[in-house]
């Protein structure tokens, strides 16, 4: 690196630079490709396939994979590929709101508490570690039946952010905490710069690679809790969903029967569908690191 | 003082170190009872092993720590007792450089970036002519062309650069008071000498007083020629002078040894010289510093009063001061 | 490049060694064609500024290079009998630490935070030989002493509740259990103090007196060379552009980037109107320039310099020296 050799580049973000560290490794662009294909399948696909969800055709029943039925149909008749479409979009929303308020609660209380430090601090982490050891499902069943207005996906999505947000909260208080002993925060309370700016301008911008993690690993622990509590069928639905698919198809086929069976299209696609999004979720978060660090960049 | 720019009165910081729910929390002395000046564009080397309580006295004078007990003043006015406006100007006029350039500059923000915030701030620059300015600072301090520099991340550059880079800082909002806390220690020893010549001549046109904390004396001779030195010793301060006849001429006990313990690139003197006569190899813990005088215990001259008494800091005439019984 | 004295008097001959590593921006040539020669009883000073390849012409010696890195030629000898790039797995490990010790930059952060220090000892020495638990305990005390640490307390001590300069004084101890032939130190002294330093500094110089052990003491500052070395090697960018005996280098400097160093180093004692910094430009070690590595930052420089690399070569009076201004 010599001091006063010029390269005239400018170092500027480059355009689409986003989209250049993802397609470096073949795991992010596989798991922005499957990600992608789902928000699309979530948002155009929905309003492109038809469903009857009222149909009740026992003739029906049961159909293998054909060109019609791709993934063959239900119980009712009803095509299983549709259904796994329509469901994607209620999967999709709730675990994205979910997962946003998770953050929004988590990195707000745990910066605010490694900012504010002392007693206060010490407090807030006790109150967290509290929320920590409450077993998280059984909650999600009491609060599931309990609150009416569960089919509302907004609520939904904050029934199952209820303890979620303690564990982010802890993960972004630590590194408040070693960011604040950094030299340019300190050189930052030199400069004068003020309190909003330290902490919006210096902290945040560091923070960002963390905030953006925890909502993907949110967002997976939503879908599982929420296709979770359909398949045991503890949550009210009123559109269709992949738990409540896979719920439906136990219920008729029997556990035992339906995986040996031509039923067995029933179970695998939502199981399929669930795994794939998590897997995707998964494989694009490890991109993420680099869009938002400069130092793993590599020009 | 009139020109007195920057003052500690009897300043001493405590930390509580606790240690666990059932015992007592200890108290680490990190500065003692210290008491020193810097004037207008005077420079001032802080000498001292890790531990001595420098980089802590640094950022009390920096009002980045309030001190336990005593008072910092600027420019005759006690920094805890301003408002908010004389504060802010106060620390206008005081800034730091770090040890560590690696650590000292946000790594997720583009040079550019964390060159422009303090300038805007201050209204030292606005919207329409920031960049210039940028582009201005960074030629100051030697990286031609700005242009190779200003968009870059700070990963992206070397020690040497970014510690450019965090003088380019610190003296873009004119600064009358800079602390370099080992400002070179973690740089090539090769190195060192173009970053002190690049502080020097800013020193020099900007009138900066200067205060330059390092464990090592021959850099403190280089950079403050004909400046004062503070040494330190467990949180006291222990001698302070004229830097070329403390050398020359040291008087405290511990100065004489710090001396004589430091490497000279001369293999006939560096062969020849004795190893310091110290009765113990190992630093006391600052946490239970020994009684009396805190150098008592490795001292080779040391009396019975020492371990009863702490000795005050007292001036011996030509601008010295020392602490210790016996000289 | 002729040896200089017997065959018998060289512990470790560096020949033509190479070794680049693979890294995102391209091929980094850490060492080019380095040469080096180390006595038997001397203490020799490797000095050179970061990333001249020091750190990794010292692990070459004992075959460890970094996953992304690779030696890609070169020969080393250690008593002219043992060609240590080709010992195969098993003797390579007894090789390390028994014939060869090295103590690695920061060695601090290399003690197991879960192993008292008395453990350490124990586990270095089994590994390699077959001895009593006492008696490497008593053996070890020897070398804590050595050291002025004392053994009863300091053996007994997790790595966290020692100091930095006591860990390393630990460290020390414990490269000189198996007494080996070489002992490597990798600046051994940057993180300490300055009264620590001297003491470390001091205990060298005696070990070496008493037991002629040879060492290779790798650093980027002259200071400390003065006071511990008995030959110097000046590296840069990859090569060894001169060798001598320490007064040699420090009072008769003949390469012109060794003089610079010297002009570089501030001292307590000389004139200050005498230091000067190193002229610049730094180069880019991904694309040195051609000829003479250190041509465009030489004052001297002839259009030879800028085509042609200087060997280094013999210069008599048991020196060598790449550089076409004394060597015609």
């Amino acid at each position: 690196m010599s001091e006063n050799k010029s390269e005239s580049k400018n170092h500027a973000p480059r355009k689409f630079q986003t989209l250049r560290i993802i397609a470096k490794s073949k795991r992010s662009t596989a798991g922005f490709i499957i990600t992608a294909f789902f928000i699309l399948m979530a948002t155009i696909g929905v309003e492109i396939t038809p469903l009857d969800l009222s149909k009740f055709n026992l003739a029906e029943s049961y159909l293998p994979p054909s060109w019609e039925h791709p993934l063959g149909t239900d119980y009712f008749g009803r095509d299983i590929w549709a259904m796994i479409i329509h469901g994607s979009r209620d999967v999709l929303l709730v675990g994205s709101l979910a997962a946003l308020i998770t953050i929004t609660i988590g990195v707000a209380y745990g910066a605010f508490s490694g900012l504010i430090g002392g007693k206060a601090d010490m407090t807030l982490m006790s109150i967290v570690d509290i929320v920590l050891t409450i077993p998280n499902f059984p909650l999600l069943i009491v609060l599931a039946a309990v609150i009416k207005q569960a089919t509302n996906p907004l609520i939904m999505a904050a029934i199952l952010s209820v303890t979620a947000w303690a564990g982010v909260a802890r993960a972004i208080r630590s590194q408040v905490l070693s960011l604040r002993q950094r030299g340019f925060i300190e050189a930052a309370t030199c400069l004068g710069m003020s309190k909003r700016h330290i902490v919006f301008n210096e902290i945040m911008p560091n923070l960002m690679p963390y905030i953006v993690v925890s909502f993907i690993m949110s967002m997976i622990g939503a879908i599982y809790a929420q296709v979770g509590l359909f398949t045991l069928g503890l949550a009210p639905y009123s559109t269709v969903n992949w738990g409540m698919m896979l719920n439906m198809a136990m219920q008729h086929a029997g556990f035992g029967g339906a995986v040996f069976a031509v039923k067995h299209g029933n179970i695998l696609a939502p199981v399929l569908a669930i795994t794939l999004l998590d897997v995707g979720l998964i494989m694009l978060s490890g991109a993420v690191e680099e869009i938002f660090n400069p130092r793993l960049r590599e020009e | 003082m009139p020109d007195s720019l920057i003052e500690a009165r009897s300043v001493s910081k405590y930390f509580r170190i606790s240690r666990g729910a059932i015992k007592e929390a200890a108290i680490l002395k990190a500065v003692d009872d210290a008491s020193m000046e810097i004037k207008n564009g005077e420079t001032v080397c802080l000498v001292g092993e890790s531990g001595c309580g420098k980089s802590t006295l640094g950022r009390l004078l920096l009002g980045l720590l309030e001190p336990t007990h005593g008072s910092i003043l600027y420019k005759g006015k006690d920094i805890w007792n301003m408002n908010a406006r004389e504060f802010m100007e106060y620390r206008r006029n005081a800034q730091i450089i770090h040890q560590d350039p690696y650590d000292a500059i946000n790594p997720v923000r583009t040079i550019y970036s964390s060159l422009s915030g303090p300038l805007l701030h201050y209204k030292l620059a606005n919207r329409s002519n920031v960049r210039e300015k940028v582009a201005e600072l960074l030629e100051l301090v030697g990286l031609i062309p700005a242009s190779d520099f200003m968009n870059r991340f700070p990963c992206r550059l070397s020690g040497g650069q970014l510690q450019r880079i965090a003088i380019a800082r610190a003296i873009s909002v004119n600064p009358s008071f800079i602390v370099a806390d080992e400002a070179v220690s973690m740089l090539d020893a090769s190195l060192r000498i173009n970053i002190l010549n690049l502080l020097l001549d800013l020193k020099k046109k900007f009138n900066l007083a200067c205060l330059f904390i390092t464990h090592d004396l021959a850099i403190a001779r280089y950079f403050a020629k004909d400046g004062r030195v503070i040494i330190m010793y467990l949180g006291n301060i222990v001698e302070s002078g004229n830097l070329e006849e403390v050398i020359r001429k040291p008087m405290h006990p511990y100065t004489e040894v710090l001396i004589e313990a430091s490497p000279v690139p001369d293999p006939k003197v560096a062969k020849s010289r004795p190893l310091p006569n110290l009765r113990s190899v190992e630093i006391p813990s600052a946490i239970n510093p020994p009684p009396g005088c805190k150098f008592h215990t490795r001292c080779p001259y040391a009396i019975d009063k020492c371990s009863k008494e702490v000795p005050e800091l007292r001036d011996v005439g030509g601008g010295r001061k020392i602490a210790c019984h016996l000289r | 490049m002729t040896l200089k004295g017997s065959p018998e008097d060289i512990l470790i001959s560096v020949r033509n060694l190479t070794v680049t590593f693979r890294v995102p921006r391209g091929i980094l040539v850490a060492v080019d064609r380095a040469n080096l020669d180390i006595r038997k009883g001397e203490i020799l000073a490797l000095v050179g500024e970061s990333g001249c390849g020091k750190t990794v012409l010292a692990h070459s010696l004992l075959n460890i290079v970094d996953p992304n890195g690779e030696i890609k030629s070169g020969k080393i000898l250690f008593k002219n009998e043992i060609d240590v790039l080709s010992l195969p797995e098993e003797e390579l490990r007894k090789f390390r630490w028994k014939k060869v010790a090295i103590i690695f930059q920061a060695a601090q952060n290399s003690l197991n935070p879960v192993m008292r220090v008395y453990e350490h000892a124990v586990d270095t020495t089994l590994a390699h030989e077959k001895v009593s638990e006492n008696e490497i305990y008593k053996k070890f005390s020897e070398m804590l002493k050595w050291v002025r640490l004392e053994p009863e307390r300091v053996s007994r001590l997790y790595p966290h509740e020692a100091s930095g300069g006591m860990k390393q004084r630990i460290i020390s101890a414990l490269s000189l259990l198996l007494d080996p032939e070489l002992l490597i130190l990798d600046e051994p002294t940057s993180a300490l103090d300055v009264l620590t330093q001297a003491y470390i500094l001091k205990f060298l110089r005696n070990l070496h007196e008493q037991t002629g052990m040879t060492m290779l003491y790798i650093t980027h500052d002259l200071a400390t060379v003065a006071e511990i070395a008995d030959r110097v090697a000046i590296m840069y960018l990859g090569q060894i552009v001169e060798t001598g005996g320490v007064d040699q280098i420090f009072y008769d400097p003949k390469h012109p980037y060794t003089e610079a160093l010297i002009k570089a180093t501030p001292s307590l004692l000389s004139d200050i109107s005498e230091i000067k910094p190193l002229p610049g430009p730094l180069p880019d070690p991904f694309s040195p320039p051609p000829g003479c590595k250190f041509h465009p930052r030489c004052a001297f420089a002839t259009d030879r310099c800028r085509k042609i690399p200087p060997p280094l070569v013999d210069i008599g009076d048991d020196r060598t020296l790449a550089c076409y201004k004394e060597v015609k």
